[in-house]
């Protein structure tokens, strides 16, 4: 078990690298684009694509696991805040439950459109025929990841004791908040 | 007899041209020939998802007709961008005609290779009149040798092949974003036909443009997914083919009479034109052929049927013609 | 009736601390689960990830967030504050004006407003205690004047709503720029007062030699040079908009490399940060939409619309409800999560009323800045709370004359709706 969460946790921090990699070739990319236009009056011809078919998409859902592990994702815990900790865990049970369930159903119907993408060589039209399949595969991979870390975490919600469940919830989650 | 409804959804933004012309048109025309025992419900403007979205929703039922763009799903319909193609017509009623019959019918060469394998089956289409060089007042045009280095906005695709071949420098952006680009010289101009200049309100920063040109299109579909089309009972299915062909038909000829007039009330504006010489038309022309065909096969070379596709096109485009002159 | 469960069950997740996202993603669809068939749902989950993920405009989120962490690393944040306290400090309240101005600043190149309260957190909150000024009074201008970024381009909060309302995101920028001087004048007029008011609760700093004022404006100039050249570069046509984002993360990478502080750590800790934040605004936008499919396919919009219609009062009334709504929401809500729920609903209904969609996404926008300063939730009090380690009450105390001086700036921008259409007029 143990063993297993250390290789899943592994493959999340790779990834989560190359969701940062993409942002910055995201920036470097689309500057370089802007300078060649105007000065050189030679845009990229492949930037639109690359960038709408793999750089954003792998932004985020390659981070998509590691975001929610660090506590970015925004939410409202009043009511929450006030019930009893054994209360809580069952809602945050029921809560982590139900996205497991949604985020399994996108994986899988992502791994089933990133498939079908590879099997019938699908690629977009234009000046570079661009395959979609990585593209498509890069939504499987991200809800799968996150699923894997939304079911660690049921784990550990049911089967910890009630002080750490209230010691792990103390933060306030404002890291990476953009309002 | 039941009432059947029919859950309807595109990604045109309300007034939009295409919607004014076919779209509620056909949804009326379906109401009025089915004497109301068809029900329409119309989501438009991306209200269930967005344009690339709407085949992969209509092949899942969550919508029944979807408006099904080849050029938002190219990977999943190449084929359908040879109505795209420029040079190859000049009017949309040519291309429309040339289009509906290849697509409509079981045994139409786009029906079988791209629709039934996508398991759609397209009830009416439009088609932009075809698009022309619009340039704002970054740019001084008066012949073929000013257009090089010009940067226009294209849509991708067979869009981008064409101004590659003309020496011009092709442009990605949103349509919001056009107007702001081409006011400031981020872009020089775009390809547009000029009903959608007026749409774009790109009409005021519009100084010249070029006229009775062919540089691409843009052709959409509403089609119907397979299953909801089995089930249908047989007299329903009688009256969607019938307003389909008649809406497809009619609106053709309304765009062609809509683009006349725009381009009347250009002229008014003082846009200026730009004419081409003999020996630069036949430039022009000599490019778009050799996009065409650079198109069929790269398309050969990834195993798809693209020269076949392009003659299959050319014979449905000089049927009509043979029809007309007739 | 389903509209109804469905809701239901989407105020019971957020109640127990579901994400937003999450919680509209779940709601939503188990409500096309009550109208479309399985296959039908898989078809909107299978494609609208990719398709949201995969959209242009997307990018000057990311972009966006990426800048203000370059420049937050860069040590330039700090020094801003210290140059507006040399040149307004002597005057009455003036420490307090200075945070007004290092705010409106600091949000011309920094789109969030929580991670600007955290920034004047800890740069100008620690100056004005040590001047004697009086916690809470200090820790209200700190939290209200962290809600310029907001209103301020670059600002994610105006792109999530463009993205949602479908609105032309660049106009949507420059239209917050005049608003956000209004704004921070607003907030100086109130330090002013309070300051006149009782005088020993903002006692004014130590004089400054006109030497060091002028030395201290070299560090406003990179910034000031920053926010002109993004400005700039989409007046004069060099780039879209979105395109500005990319250009302006660049530049504030290479203010951060001027600054000496450029470490790989540095620039990884930027990139991850910026990366989780919008991984959060993909989740929240991905949840929106299969929720707004849901909400369409009930057509619960077009008829609440054309109820609307057929009321017989006039639309300023209606106007005043939505804002009046958008408070009280906003005591206990999260801004971006009405941003999604409502928008939907009341973009359609303010553009039935004749309403200009900019214009209104400004108003919205500074609604929301309230609603960052109210409590229960008040995230900018939370954060400022946390960064100097006084307690919330204190904080919300001395925002309470904000908010009332707030309502009064929402008040003006109804009444010359110019004040936000002019700029975005010049550029039509
Ligand atoms: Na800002
Ligand atoms: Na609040």
């Amino acid at each position: 078990m143990g063993r297993i969460l250390a290789v899943s946790r592994q493959v999340e921090r790779i990834a989560t690298w190359g969701g940062c990699i993409s942002l910055m070739l995201l920036m470097l990319i689309v500057t370089a684009d802007v300078g060649f236009r105007y000065f050189l009056n030679q845009p990229f011809s492949w930037s639109h694509d690359v960038i709408t078919l793999y750089i954003t998409p792998a932004l985020f859902f390659l981070t998509l696991s590691d975001a929610h592990r660090v506590g970015a994702q925004v939410n409202v815990d009043v009511l929450q805040r006030a019930l009893p900790v054994p209360v809580r865990r069952i809602t945050d049970a029921l809560c982590n439950l139900a996205a497991i369930v949604v985020f399994a159903l996108i994986a899988y119907g992502g791994a089933r459109r990133a498939l079908d993408a590879w099997e019938n060589g699908d690629a977009i039209a234009g000046h570079i025929a661009w395959l979609t399949w990585p593209s498509a595969a890069l939504v499987p991979i991200g809800a799968g990841m996150l699923v894997l870390r939304l079911a660690s975490s049921l784990v550990a919600n049911l089967v910890g004791s009630d002080e750490a469940y209230a010691r792990s919830h103390e933060d306030l989650h404002a890291e990476g908040a953009f309002e | 007899q039941s009432k059947v409804t029919l859950r309807v959804a595109d990604s045109l933004p309300a007034g939009h041209i295409i919607s004014e012309t076919s779209t509620k048109p056909w949804i009326e025309l379906v109401k009025t020939l089915s004497k109301d025992r068809i029900e329409i419900q119309y989501y438009p403007a991306e209200q269930v998802g967005k344009a690339k979205d709407l085949l992969q929703l209509t092949q899942a039922g969550m919508i029944d007709v979807g408006y099904v763009g080849p050029s938002y799903v190219s990977e999943k319909m190449p084929l359908s961008a040879v109505a795209e193609l420029p040079g190859s017509f000049s009017s949309t009623c040519q291309v429309m005609s040339a289009y509906w019959d290849l697509a409509s019918r079981e045994g139409g060469y786009l029906y079988e290779h791209e629709f039934k394998p996508n398991k759609i089956r397209p009830l009416f289409i439009a088609a932009l009149p075809p698009y022309q060089v619009v340039l704002g007042g970054s740019a001084t045009v008066n012949s073929m040798a000013d257009l090089a280095g010009k940067k226009l906005r294209a849509s991708g695709g067979a869009q981008d092949l064409t101004l590659r071949k003309l020496d011009m420098v092709s442009v990605r952006m949103a349509p919001p974003e056009i107007y702001e680009a081409m006011s400031r010289g981020t872009i020089d101009g775009t390809l547009l036909s000029f009903v959608s200049v007026e749409s774009y309100k790109l009409t005021d920063i519009t100084k010249s443009a070029t006229t009775g040109q062919n540089f691409g299109t843009v052709v959409v579909t509403y089609s119907i997914g397979d299953q909801k089309w089995r089930g249908l009972p047989k007299d329903v299915q009688d009256i969607l083919k019938t307003a389909g062909d008649q809406i497809t038909r009619h609106a053709c000829q309304n765009f062609d009479t809509q683009e006349k007039a725009a381009t009347e009330r250009l002229k008014e504006k003082g846009v200026k034109f730009i004419t081409f010489t003999k020996a630069e038309q036949d430039k022009i022309d000599a490019a778009t052929g050799e996009v065409a065909l650079d198109w069929a096969k790269s398309l050969d070379q990834r195993g798809k049927p693209g020269s076949e596709t392009l003659k299959a096109f050319r014979a449905a485009l000089a049927k009509d013609g043979q029809t007309k002159s007739n | 009736m389903t509209v109804a469960m469905i809701m239901l069950a989407l105020f019971a997740l957020l109640a127990f601390g579901a994400p937003v996202g999450f919680a509209m993603l779940i709601s939503g669809t188990v409500g096309l689960l009550q109208i479309g068939s399985l296959e039908g749902v898989l078809g909107i989950l299978e494609t609208t990830p990719l398709t949201v993920a995969g959209a242009y405009e997307f990018i000057t989120i990311p972009l966006f967030l990426l800048m203000a962490e370059f420049i937050l690393l860069s040590g330039m944040a700090d020094d801003l504050f210290r140059a507006t306290a040399a040149w307004v400090g002597r005057v009455r309240g003036g420490l307090g004006m200075a945070t007004a101005l290092a705010g409106a600043g600091f949000g011309a190149v920094c789109g969030t407003s929580t991670a600007s309260a955290a920034t004047l957190s800890a740069t100008s909150l620690p100056a004005m205690i040590k001047q004697g000024y009086e916690p809470s009074l200090a820790a209200g201008v700190v939290s209200i004047s962290g809600t310029l970024a907001m209103l301020i381009p670059p600002s994610v909060a105006m792109v999530v709503y463009g993205l949602l309302a479908n609105v032309n995101i660049g106009q949507l920028l420059i239209a917050g720029l005049l608003p956000g001087i209004l704004v921070t004048l607003t907030i100086m007029v109130t330090v002013y007062v309070l300051a006149w008011h009782r005088p020993e609760d903002a006692p004014s700093a130590e004089p400054v030699t006109w030497r060091e004022k002028i030395a201290l404006l070299r560090v406003v100039g990179p910034m000031l040079m920053l926010f002109g050249a993004v400005t700039g570069i989409i007046y004069t046509g060099i780039a879209t908009p979105t395109e500005a984002a990319a250009v302006g993360a660049f530049g504030a990478f290479l203010l951060l490399w001027r600054s000496g502080r450029m470490t790989g750590a540095n620039v990884r800790r930027a990139l991850l940060r910026a990366a989780h934040g919008s991984s959060m605004v993909m989740v929240i936008l991905l949840g929106a939409s299969v929720f707004g499919y849901f909400f369409a396919l009930t057509q619960v919009t077009q008829d609440l619309v054309a109820w609307v219609a057929t009321l017989d009062v006039s639309r300023w009334v209606i106007l005043g409800m939505v804002l009046l709504g958008y408070i009280v929401l906003g005591s206990f809500m999260d801004q971006i999560a009405i941003l999604v729920l409502t928008v939907p609903v009341v973009v359609p209904l303010m553009q039935s009323l004749g309403f200009d969609l900019v214009w209104f996404g400004v108003v919205k926008i500074v609604t929301a800045e309230i609603g960052m300063i109210t409590p229960p939730i008040g995230l900018n009090c939370y954060v400022v709370a946390r960064y100097s380690g006084r307690p919330v009450s204190e904080v919300f105390r001395g925002t309470l004359p904000h908010f009332l001086a707030h309502i009064v700036a929402i008040l003006i921008l109804v009444a010359f709706p110019q004040i936000a259409l002019w700029l975005p007029g010049q550029m039509r």
